[in-house]
Formats: C-alpha cells, sequence, structure tokens
C-alpha cells in the first residue's frame, strides 16, 4: 500500500483551515465549520432518545440521522476528493480504486472525529472500518449511561457513503456533485448501507463499523 | 382502513426526484406516527389525516436537494 | 498560535479547545441533521434544543478560554467570542451593542443562514439556533451570569429574506 497516511495527515492539518474575513469556511465546494461535538451530540441524542418512547419511530430516527451521514460523505469527502488539494497531497500516492478509500480515511483523521482506520476492504463489497475516540461515542458515555444499542450515526452514514462514492458512484471520474447525481447514487438498488456493529456507547472496546450493498 | 393515509404516503413515496426512504421517515416523523408502515391498518381520523396532509406538502414543497 | 485555534492530537485524531472537542462538519451535514431535528420534535422544540445545546456547548469552551486571560474586560471576552465565532466558520458577528444586561448582535454573515439558503432557499422560519445559544453562552461565559437568567431569540434571519440575521439576548 502506497498510501503514506502520516505525510496526509500532516499536510491536511497545515493546510490552517479557519475562517476568513467573512466569519466563513468556504472550502471544496462547501462551508465548513469546526464545530462543537457537544453540540451534535446533544441535539442527536436528545431526539433519539425522545422517539425512543414511541418505538415505531426509532428506525426513522436512526434513518435521518445516518442520512446525514450520507450527505456529509458524499459532500465533504467527495468534495475533497476532486479538491487540488487533494490533487497535490494524495493523488500521488493512488494507485488502484481501493487506494482512494485509504486516502479518504487519512483525511479524516484530521477531522477531529476520533482515528479511523481500514480494517478490511472487499473491493466493490464491503468496507469494514474501525474508529478508536469516536466523537459520538465518547460524547454518549460522557453523558447518559451506557447504551443499549450503538450511537455513532455520523460514522455509519459516513463510512457507506464512502463505499457509494466509490463503487456505485465514481468519484474518481470527478463527477459534478450535484443533487441528481446524489439521487443517481443513493436511490441506486446496489447501494451501500452501513451499519456499526461494535459501538464504545455499549460497552465496546472500539466502534466498528461494516458497509455493504443492500442485499 | 386508511384510504386517505395510504394515498398520502404513495404520494410522498412518489415523488418526483425523492429518496423515499428518506421522505418517508420525515413524514412518519412529522406525523408522529409510522405511517409509511401502518397507514393501511389505521383509520383515516380526519385530525390525523390533516395533519399527514400538512407533513406531506412540506416534504414535498422543500424538496431533499442534497 | 492563537487562542482561538484547537489543538490537534495527530495520533488521536482529536482536536480540542478549552478541553471540549471541536470537529469538522459542512454545511450540508449542518442544515441537513438541524431539519431531521425539527422533523422529529416539531419546530418549537427543536429550536430550545439546538439554543440550550449551544450555550451548553459555547458556555464552559468560553469559560476554559477565558480563564486563561483574567485580565481581560467584559468587552474583550466578547470580541474574543466573535472572533472565536468567525474563526470557526459560524459567520461574523458584531456584538459591540451586547452588554452585561443584554442586547442585540448583528451577523453581517451566518453559515446557518447561508446554508439553509444553499440547501434549500428560503426558509419559513429563523434558522440561526446555534448562534442564538453561543452567544447566550458567550454572555454568561463572559459576564459569569448564571444560564437561567438568559433568553435569547433572533428576531430576523437571513434565510427568511432579510438583509442580515438580528439576534437578541435579554437578561432577566
Ligand atoms: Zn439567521
Amino acid at each position: 500500500m502506497a498510501i503514506d497516511e502520516q505525510k496526509i495527515i500532516e499536510a491536511v492539518s497545515q493546510l490552517g483551515i479557519s475562517g476568513n474575513e467573512e466569519g466563513l469556511i468556504p472550502a471544496f465546494g462547501l462551508y465548513l465549520t469546526q464545530h462543537m461535538a457537544d453540540y451534535y451530540n446533544r441535539i442527536s441524542f436528545a431526539m433519539a432518545h425522545r422517539l425512543e418512547r414511541t418505538p415505531e419511530l426509532i428506525d426513522d430516527g436512526q434513518t435521518l440521522l445516518m442520512e446525514a451521514g450520507h450527505g456529509c460523505a458524499f459532500h465533504t469527502f467527495g468534495g475533497i476528493m476532486k479538491s487540488a488539494e487533494w490533487d497535490a497531497v494524495v493523488r500521488p500516492m493512488l494507485q488502484t480504486k481501493e487506494d482512494w478509500v485509504y486516502g479518504m480515511t487519512a483525511v479524516v483523521n484530521t477531522f477531529g472525529w476520533g482515528r479511523w482506520a481500514v480494517r478490511d476492504l472487499v473491493p466493490g463489497q464491503r468496507l469494514v472500518v474501525t474508529v478508536q475516540d469516536s466523537y459520538e461515542a465518547a460524547g454518549y458515555l460522557r453523558d447518559y449511561p451506557r447504551s443499549a444499542s450503538p450511537r455513532c450515526y455520523l460514522a455509519t452514514g459516513g463510512v457507506a457513503g464512502l463505499m457509494n462514492l466509490l463503487y456505485v458512484g465514481d468519484i474518481t471520474q470527478g463527477p459534478e456533485l450535484s443533487d441528481a447525481y446524489y439521487k443517481q447514487v443513493f436511490r441506486s438498488p446496489s447501494r451501500f448501507v452501513g451499519t456499526e456493529v461494535l459501538c464504545r456507547a455499549v460497552g465496546d472496546p472500539l466502534c466498528l463499523f461494516i458497509a455493504q450493498r443492500l442485499p | 382502513m386508511g384510504v386517505r393515509l395510504v394515498e398520502i404516503v404513495e404520494r410522498v413515496k412518489n415523488r418526483p426526484g425523492g429518496l423515499p426512504g428518506v421522505d418517508l421517515a420525515r413524514l412518519n416523523l412529522k406525523v408522529g406516527k409510522a405511517l409509511s408502515r401502518l397507514a393501511a391498518v389505521m383509520a383515516d381520523d380526519p385530525v390525523l389525516v390533516a395533519c399527514a396532509e400538512r407533513a406531506a406538502k412540506e416534504i414535498i414543497s422543500e424538496g431533499d436537494t442534497q | 498560535m492563537s487562542a482561538e485555534r484547537p489543538d490537534f492530537d495527530a495520533g488521536r485524531n482529536l482536536l480540542l479547545l478549552g478541553e471540549r472537542r471541536i470537529i469538522f462538519h459542512c454545511h450540508h451535514y449542518n442544515l441537513f441533521l438541524q431539519r431531521s431535528i425539527e422533523d422529529g420534535l416539531g419546530p418549537e422544540e427543536a429550536t430550545r434544543l439546538q439554543v440550550a445545546a449551544a450555550m451548553e456547548s459555547a458556555r464552559p469552551l468560553l469559560t476554559k478560554l477565558y480563564a486563561k486571560e483574567p485580565e481581560l474586560a467584559l468587552v474583550d471576552k466578547l470580541l474574543l467570542a466573535q472572533r472565536l465565532f468567525g474563526s470557526l466558520g459560524f459567520g461574523q458577528a458584531d456584538c459591540t451593542d451586547l452588554t452585561a444586561h443584554g442586547g442585540q448582535i448583528r451577523l453581517l454573515t451566518s453559515h446557518y443562514a447561508i446554508g439553509w439558503l444553499a440547501k434549500w432557499g428560503t426558509a419559513s422560519r429563523p434558522v440561526c439556533h446555534f448562534p442564538v445559544g453561543f452567544w447566550m453562552g458567550a454572555l454568561c461565559a463572559a459576564a459569569e451570569l448564571p444560564p437561567e437568567r438568559l433568553q435569547g431569540r433572533e428576531l430576523s434571519c437571513h434565510a427568511q429574506g432579510d438583509a442580515r440575521c438580528l439576534l437578541e439576548i435579554e437578561v432577566l
């Protein structure tokens, strides 16, 4: 594997991404924030807990929280993989499509989300990612009793979104990240869906995600 | 049973350019009932139908631009 | 570098500011999540939750930053919050009217309003709940007020077609 993760982390973290004179961070075709993990966790978990009082709605809440992760992957991962920064730092290391997964994971390891690592990648079929210090699980454990179910909604959607960008769509060809392209990818009957198999919020030592195609 | 509710669910599910799974989850949450799964076995209670109509209109008009 | 820059622990991928975790997210995620919370809880309760969560998040973070510079006057503390708000990408705020007794904050730009407009067009309600709570938390921390004394709201929002977002904080 030709991906030098340390080199990518160093280069990306030194971009010094920060608000401009208008207090905004336009980058990769979108607006970024350096946000507060506590904020996301409180609003996500408060909604999830409320819906847990009406069991028939639990899945619907999770669907939306994970969909937020799909959109995040599509736009942020997609925007990054089409960027000049990617071309300058990561692209020279890429030989195969699978390298793109490793390259993007290395970039994620500058977002403050906790440490992502690819444990297994079956080209076009399956991705297994572990996360240490997931901000979602860590935030859950700090503020609530041990959970009966996994809580890393963003990462679950993100892992599936990454596979969709590569193996349902094809981000390596530099497609326009339009609404129509989103629908094409995320409505595909062979799209990837994510599952969080292990989660620190339920007492596991780390969080582990699998993205695989819809059965 | 639930003739109008079923019709509303179908309308949301089939909206042009939508994401059915996401749109139906939104409908369910807005209405506070799992309409997408239960509409057929629920009665067309007028209050519920009105609420579902409002939610559907919002989802369809607001769109889901990603 | 500056007090408002998160520290990066490259080994664990943690960004820390005022002992709190900072994470990168884009407007697509922020606004989709916000709309989902509204779907799940209804607009009124979702607004209250997001304002409260923002205040809860911003207050301890800023309290830590202020503790590093105990000589700062209230106005300087609020200016630090204003710089932080901008450097984190939430927008360009003008808090010069804000005092320990409350006041208004103008947002010359707002990430949430711009993001909502870009994603879904004109909003039917104000959307800058995070900024309202952020500034309540900032005032609380800067003036050392009990949080229960503060109320906040957005009087006009760019996402609804107003030229600027205008926030108001009332100290009871
Ligand atoms: Zn606004």
